[in-house]
């Protein structure tokens, strides 16, 4: 298949990163500057370990209710999930024994959702140990890291509270001196797909899939949900919802939609077996991807529609 | 007395572990260690309340719709604003559709591995291929994340343990779709934006519903064919867990689910086995065994914040709310048991399985009890369809302009139990918020009185006879479904 000149669907993506995977073991196709950490994988399936700090598992339940693919083909075509606190069978002393075996093996993918307390370690341990303990060497063991959603991408939530000092994973790296390939996959959750088809992309080539200056695959996170968005013609048109219950269609500018800053493809690629999206079911975009979410204090996620002006000035035009 | 040890329990939202001293192979005393922090409620302070919708649902990912629709019930009470018959009977729609997900997710992904040992899959012989993929998957590779497992009294004859694989698998398949239905409603899951204090944005039409009803059939018919009688194969199974675990015979329902007219739940409390009616005001919080600065109990409206991690005496995160000083146990069981009288398919349950009614106090009777819930929310949630007139309003809107001042009080439902937000705001600003969630119930820890909380109570008397991994201890606090981020919040 010619990547350039045909555009693959999503699911021709997915069947030819698998078929790929089975005809070059993921080692054909490695790219110099990621071999070494790749040649440390034995097998096609890469060893992943999922752990969590300051989150809420909405990533995790993101990736359970993905259907491309579904949770099983996923875990056993894709990668070979060795520890994920929600769903694995061990307990107690014997999860952590798993941990800390594949760290010691390294090779591994450790994909990483939720915030980090870097102000105050006591407000979240893994067994009986501080997290701010536990992953710095989870990280240098790692082959590269992927920040599972906004709090491990941006902080998010966590990171309005200022009595935990919590961080994003990228600048706990930062604090620590530790480097590391990253790849930022935010959303409140993320989507499913933006994981499962950044890690198909990785076994397929044996390096991460094209990011922007973030460290977000472009393939999900290249436009501002705005470009794509179904209502683009009424904010066009200066046609505004200004009561949802007598409104269904139009644009959501004025109810403080974020489309037009948040780098995201709900609107492509769309929720839940691409059923809708927020603006689909007639609420605003609120930049749950975006860096700044959930906005500062004074500005607050929703507007007063009677206090924003038109967007689009034809005196401009 | 030996100390032992459960660190980290899994197969939980969070972040839990459980400390236990054991004598004569049995658990005598318990604590439940809750060990993240974020401080939602100080997050909100001086937020524009309509942002507790948006980020105080975010408490939880697993739970993921019950904060957001407890909330806007709080900010309902706060701006006065009334929401249209169908505004309400969408919101009770999303929120039966997802306690039903919720309980499926919780049997057969974070609690069927308890019982169920997968390497029985090594034998299928059948030809149904997603059990043949597994199959190939655990012969070959082993995964990790389903192999190594605490040394236990599983399930492993593939007669039984078959199809309570097949069905694990299949309740995958049952999540996901559920997850469009409410997508349908609320644009996306976790966390529909659609919910607002006057009701939902949505716009509402015949294919939609339409939708969503043959949905719920298909969620309907899993948990009759396979969930309630899977319980029942676990329950047979283990008859001793009908009392192990036992914990108070302490119940709390706020009631709910009343957009048709008569609720579907009444509110009522129970406590040493005795029935009273509910009452808000008799709910405090103690901090004396928690990581925060302050000691006994404050009634919860007036509740603070203020974390002093490595407080003497402390060793959880989670506050301890008690009920008239009582500690009570919240979740399907307390709706179930206090609502026998209308809907008596819970004690229908326990009779086939020849237990008596006081034995629902117990691990399988909370998974008996969460089934027949799960049957009950559906049924429910069909005749919510039928009812709705997609020509009325969803929406009654709010003035986002109004400097709103006051208080507003929401009681809610949840997965896990009864939940309760509170929101103080001046101004148009938030001013306090707080936050009585059900795993914070029986998750808590010791009280001022040197009370332990319903899970430490439950796992009292516990028999650990298959070793250190403590699966015994496992089952019990799953039981009720941990769910930490929700609990310390």
């Amino acid at each position: 298949m010619n990547l350039l000149k045909n555009p693959m669907t999503r699911r021709d993506f997915l069947k030819f990163c698998l078929r790929s995977a089975a005809i070059y073991g993921g080692g054909a196709m490695m790219s110099a500057d990621f071999a070494e950490a790749f040649m440390k994988i034995a097998h096609k399936e890469v060893p992943v370990i999922w752990l969590s700090g300051q989150g809420c598992t909405g990533d995790s339940m993101s990736l359970i209710y993905c259907d491309s693919p579904s949770l099983v083909p996923f875990l056993s075509t894709f990668v070979d999930l060795k520890f994920h606190p929600t769903l694995s069978v061990a307990q107690g002393g014997l999860a952590t024994e798993i941990i800390e075996t594949q760290r010691k093996k390294g090779g591994f993918v450790l994909c990483f959702e939720g915030a980090i307390p870097a102000g105050m370690p006591e407000a979240c341990t893994i067994g009986d140990r501080p997290l701010t303990d536990v992953l710095p060497g989870m990280i240098e063991a790692a082959a590269a890291v992927i920040a599972c959603g906004s709090c491990a991408s941006y902080g998010g939530i966590p990171a309005a509270n200022p009595e935990t000092g919590a961080v994003s994973l990228a600048r706990f790296m930062e604090i620590k001196g530790l480097k590391k390939p990253l790849v930022r996959l935010p959303g409140c959750p993320l989507n499913g797909h933006r994981l499962t088809g950044a890690v198909a992309y990785f076994v397929a080539y044996g390096k991460l899939p094209p990011l922007d200056d973030e460290g977000r695959p472009k393939l999900y996170y290249g436009q501002v949900n705005h470009d794509n968005c179904q209502r683009f013609r009424y904010f066009a048109e200066n046609r505004y919802v200004m009561d949802y219950s007598r409104d269904k269609r139009n644009c959501l500018f004025k109810m403080g939609c974020r489309g037009p800053v948040t780098f995201a493809d709900c609107p492509l690629r769309r929720w839940n077996r691409e059923t809708s999206w927020c603006v689909a079911a007639n609420t605003p975009c609120i930049g749950c991807a975006h860096p700044k979410w959930p906005w500062p204090k004074a500005t607050g996620i929703y507007t007063d529609p009677s206090k924003i002006e038109d967007a689009v000035k034809f005196s401009d035009i | 007395m030996a100390q032992k040890v459960l660190a980290p329990v899994t197969r939980i939202e969070g972040h839990l572990s459980i400390e236990t001293e054991v004598d004569g192979g049995k658990i005598v005393s318990a604590r439940t260690k809750g060990e993240m922090y974020r401080g939602f409620e100080n997050i909100m302070k001086g937020r524009a309340p309509m942002d507790a919708a948006r980020i105080t649902q975010r408490i939880c990912g697993v739970c993921h719709e019950v904060h957001g629709i407890a909330a806007s019930r709080a900010l309902r009470d706060l701006y006065g604003v009334e929401v249209p018959p169908n505004g309400a009977m969408l919101i009770d729609l999303i929120l039966a559709l997802h306690i039903a997900c919720d309980h499926m997710l919780h049997f057969y992904h974070l609690s069927l591995p308890d019982y169920v040992d997968f390497a029985a899959l090594a034998s299928f012989q059948g030809p149904d291929p997603a059990l043949k993929r597994v199959k190939q998957w655990v012969a070959e590779k082993g995964p990790a994340l389903l192999a190594p497992k605490v040394q236990g009294d599983y399930i492993a004859e593939p007669a039984t343990a078959l199809p309570l694989l097949a069905n694990y698998i299949e309740a995958l398949e049952m999540v996901g779709l559920g997850s469009s239905a409410l997508a349908t409603l609320g644009g996306k899951t976790p966390f529909c934006h659609t919910i607002f204090p006057g009701g939902v944005t949505t716009e509402i039409t015949e294919d939609k519903l339409a939708k969503i009803s043959s949905i719920a059939d298909s969620l309907y018919s899993f948990v009759v064919t396979a969930y309630i009688p899977d319980v029942k194969t676990v329950c047979r199974r283990y008859p001793a867990y009908f009392t192990i675990g036992e914990g108070y015979h302490n119940l709390l329902c706020y009631g709910g689910f009343s957009s048709l007219g008569s609720p579907l739940f009444e509110a009522g409390v129970i406590i040493d086995g005795e029935s009273h009616p509910f009452d808000a005001g008799a709910i405090t919080e103690d901090l004396t065994s928690s990581f925060y600065k302050g000691n006994g109990a404050t009634e919860f409206r007036k509740g603070l914040t203020e974390p002093e991690p490595g407080k003497q005496g402390a060793y959880s995160w989670i506050k301890a709310p008690r009920y008239m000083g009582h500690p009570l146990e919240t979740g399907p069981l307390s709706r179930v048991y206090v609502n026998a009288g209308k809907d008596d398919r819970f004690l229908k349950l326990m009779e086939e399985l020849e237990q008596p009614k006081e034995r629902a106090f117990s691990t399988m009777g909370r998974h008996l009890a969460r089934a027949a819930e799960a049957a009950i929310l559906l049924e429910f949630a069909q005749q919510v369809i039928g009812r709705i007139n997609p020509d009325e309003p969803t929406i009654e809107i709010v003035d986002l302009g109004k400097p709103v001042s006051g208080k507003g009080l929401g009681l809610s439902n949840a997965g896990r139990g009864e939940l309760l937000h509170y929101v103080e705001a001046e101004n148009g600003r938030v001013t306090r918020y707080q936050c009585v969630v059900p795993s914070t119930w029986n998750f808590s820890p010791r009280d001022g009185a040197g009370r332990p909380g319903p899970v430490e109570r439950a796992l009292e008397g516990t028999p650990l006879e298959h070793g250190d991994g403590m699966v015994e201890a496992g089952r019990v606090v799953r039981s009720y479904d941990p769910c930490l981020a929700c609990s310390i919040h």
